[in-house]
């Protein structure tokens, strides 16, 4: 009977180890695949993060661009305006004193109409420069991103998740660990290995739930 | 659990489950390394894209403000007095309204930065205010940022050498289990963990090293950008007090160093400059430039072998810079060095030559190097031989090693280099041979309106505003080409210089004005420096005095 039932007590612990043995090549499966899962999100991540970065970059060389070209091309209108200006106020006043030399001052003055945009014109002899950059920068707005600031958030949330992601990664690493040591360590650590095992797989997933979906 | 591994197979499955862990915290901190320096970098390109839009934005700005609407003002300003000393009170009016609706064009036109008694306008003082802090705190920040990213850009490659480790390690690991014999198992798995302890010991020190970011010092970059803005002003002191706060924020600020080392050798406080410029030196700031100024500033302090050693530490950094070659020259020739100075003045030389051979190949201008080279180690050179006589104060006279030699050969190398600068400006070579023409006896005459000449002398009066040069020759030969510069306060102005060929014979006497009719010569000193095909050949100097 001794003989039978010390059989029957080896079977027994060759059945529960056959179980744990199953679960833990299940549990190692799961774990490789949350694991596999949470690295390709967070390249994802990582990646859109680059583009959008890119983006802003482009967004402030085309933002510096309208500014220095809208700044030369109103400057010279404003230069334009003032010699218009000059002119014709100094025929003006001629003209007032009777003097000969008011014609001439004139024809001068026209010379330079063409040269800047009426519209920014004032009749009190102001020239708009501001407003003319201002037209510009809209007109530019239209065609072009001319506002990094979304872009760099973006990118910077997006390298968070990225990062956040990875540590979620670290965290399933740890429990691969654990589900490694249950091997190594032997039946008298089983349920240690595998509780911090699965409480670092479950830890590591719902960080990584969290970057994924939750995290603004 | 049907079979339990020996205890050497747990141990290494153990260490193989460590040294796991260790490369995902490894591989967690390169990733983030990583991004700070992906952001970093963003930064720099953000900072330094949008420096250069300032610029040229500021640019375009002050360009209307001074070009435009001053120069605007001060014709209208000029014509309004023109009119009243002419009695025409109509005019002065006319004019003065103008002048004064003008006023409204820009802020440069009004107090603080127009002078309403003399009509000028503090344009430095414009552009440091309306640009150039600004753009100065952009290229600090666009400075940072980088230093920031190369720190960040270290440490991510740092980790992945880490993570390059711990893969080795734990691949010596997994073998140590499948190897025979108990030795060979123990030594190969003993260098997997000896691996693995270095790599984590690494990474502690890395980890630990800290990456500063001048960017967080509060005050530092704004107190340099406005050190910066006097610095535009060549308001020294001001902008020494600027640059004491940035290094009082940040003492690790080695541009705030540089430039207050600038400021104080401006000052006259050579021993403050050196020290300053040493310190930068010390904190990364080694540029050409900076080593190069330091060795001027020991120049002039008469620690000529100090100048020596540092003008060679610059050439090593940058060894096509000119005047820093020249500078070599002269510290070794101050130091009583002749041989040495002499070689080093040829090899400059030869650069020179090079540099402007090399331009004109490709069918472009030499670069402005060239110029402002042969042309500051000609006055470095004369001035060398005045303190020899005792007519300059540095470098102090007492250091100068043989100093009779060594002004004798300063004066010579003076004149082969102005010779070399005409003769590669008009030629693209130096001058061949040696020169046949001899000119004697220079002397000055002042002129007056109606170009009729006064007595001979060196100086006159502040009437004078146009002079005769007479000197006698012999050896020339018509047809030579013939350039006379003439300096005003040891400063070319171009528009006065006479080039013309020689039609005059081989010996004789020559004269002629050395201003356009009516002469524009203003008080100062005068140099006037001839040359006949490329080789120097005379100079001589007279000074107008100023108006008591």
């Amino acid at each position: 009977m001794a003989e039978t039932d010390s059989g029957a007590s080896e079977s027994v612990v060759e059945k529960d180890a056959g179980g744990s043995d199953k679960l833990v090549a299940i549990l190692i499966a799961v774990t490789t695949l949350v694991g596999a899962t949470l690295t390709w999100r967070s390249s994802v991540a990582g990646d859109a993060s680059g583009d959008a970065d890119y983006a802003g970059l482009r967004s402030v060389v085309a933002a510096e661009e309208v500014k220095a070209r809208s700044a030369v091309t109103a400057f010279e209108h404003y230069a334009a305006f003032t010699a218009f200006d000059r002119q014709d106020e100094l025929a003006r006043l001629m003209e007032k004193e009777g003097s000969g030399d008011a014609a001439e001052t004139k024809v001068r003055a026209k010379a330079n109409r063409g040269l800047f945009e009426a519209k920014f014109a004032t009749r009190e002899g102001e020239y708009g420069v501001t407003r003319e950059m201002s037209a510009a920068w809209s007109d530019a707005a239209r065609e072009k991103d001319l506002n990094p600031e979304p872009r760099f958030a973006e990118a910077d949330k997006l390298s968070d998740k990225s990062l956040g992601l990875i540590a979620a990664v670290t965290l399933v690493a740890v429990a691969l660990v654990f589900f490694t040591l249950v091997e190594a360590l032997g039946a008298g650590f089983l349920r240690l290995n595998i509780g911090l095992g699965v409480a670092c797989l479950v830890a590591g997933s719902a960080l990584g739930f969290y970057y994924e979906f939750l995290a603004r | 659990m049907s079979e339990r591994p020996d205890a050497f197979t747990s141990r290494i499955a153990v260490s193989i489950a460590v040294v796991s862990v260790l490369i995902a915290g490894a591989a967690y901190l390169q990733a983030d390394a990583a991004s700070r320096d992906d952001r970093a970098n963003r930064d720099s390109k953000r900072y330094s894209t949008e420096a250069l839009g300032r610029n040229i934005v500021g640019d375009a700005r002050t360009n209307f403000d001074y070009y435009t609407a001053y120069t605007a003002w001060s014709e209208m300003d000029r014509l309004a007095d023109f009119a009243e000393s002419q009695g025409d009170a109509r005019g002065k009016s006319r004019y003065t309204t103008m002048r004064d609706r003008l006023s409204r064009l820009s802020p440069m036109l009004a107090p603080p930065y127009l002078n309403a008694e003399t009509g000028e306008v503090d344009s430095n003082r414009w552009d440091a205010e309306r640009y150039v802090e600004d753009v100065a705190i952009l290229a600090e920040k666009f400075a940072a940022a980088s230093a920031v990213k190369d720190a960040w850009d270290n440490k991510a490659n740092t980790y992945i050498v880490h993570l390059t480790l711990l893969a080795a390690a734990l691949a010596l690991l997994g073998l140590s289990t499948t190897v025979p014999g108990a030795s060979t198992r123990a030594i190969i798995s003993a260098t997997g963990g000896l691996l693995s302890t270095i790599a984590v010991a690494w990474a502690v020190v890395t980890v630990a090293t800290k990456v500063p970011d001048l960017r967080d010092q509060k005050g530092a970059i704004e107190a340099y950008a406005k050190g910066a803005g006097f610095m535009h002003q060549e308001k020294w002191q001001e902008a020494a007090k600027e640059f004491d706060k940035a290094v009082q924020a940040s003492a690790d600020y080695g541009r705030a160093y540089q430039q207050r080392g600038e400021a104080n050798f401006n000052l006259g406080k050579r021993t403050e400059a050196a020290s300053d410029y040493l310190k930068a030196l010390g904190l990364g700031e080694r540029s050409g430039a900076s080593m190069g100024m330091l060795a001027w500033i020991y120049y002039e302090m008469g620690r000529f072998d100090e100048a020596i050693t540092m003008n060679q530490a610059a050439l090593d950094v940058t060894p096509d810079e000119l005047w820093v070659r020249f500078d070599l020259g002269l510290a070794q020739l101050a130091a009583g060095k002749k041989d040495e100075a002499s070689a080093t003045f040829k090899a400059a030389t030869d650069l020179a030559a090079r540099v402007v051979a090399d331009a004109k190949a490709a069918g472009q201008e030499a670069p402005s190097m060239v110029w402002y080279g042969l042309d500051s180690s000609v006055e470095s050179l004369i001035g060398l031989a005045e303190a020899v006589a005792g007519d300059a104060e540095t470098p102090p006279p007492a250091k100068i090693v043989n100093g009779k030699a060594a002004a004798e050969l300063a004066t010579r190398v003076a004149g082969e280099i102005s010779g070399l600068a005409v003769s590669l400006e008009y030629f693209g070579k130096p001058a061949q041979g040696s020169p046949t023409a001899v000119i004697e006896n220079v002397r000055f005459a002042p002129l007056d309106e109606a170009g009729k000449a006064g007595e001979e002398a060196e100086e006159f009066d502040e009437n004078v505003h146009n002079v005769a040069l007479r000197f006698d020759f012999k050896g020339m030969k018509d047809g030579s080409h013939v350039v006379f510069k003439i300096y005003q306060d040891s400063q070319e102005t171009v528009e006065w210089r006479l080039v013309q060929l020689w039609s005059q014979g081989v010996e004789g006497g020559f004269e002629a004005a050395l201003a356009a009719e009516g002469g524009d010569f203003t008080p100062g000193d005068y140099k006037i420096v001839g040359f006949v095909d490329g080789h120097y050949v005379m100079s001589g100097t007279f000074s107008i005095a100023a108006p008591q």
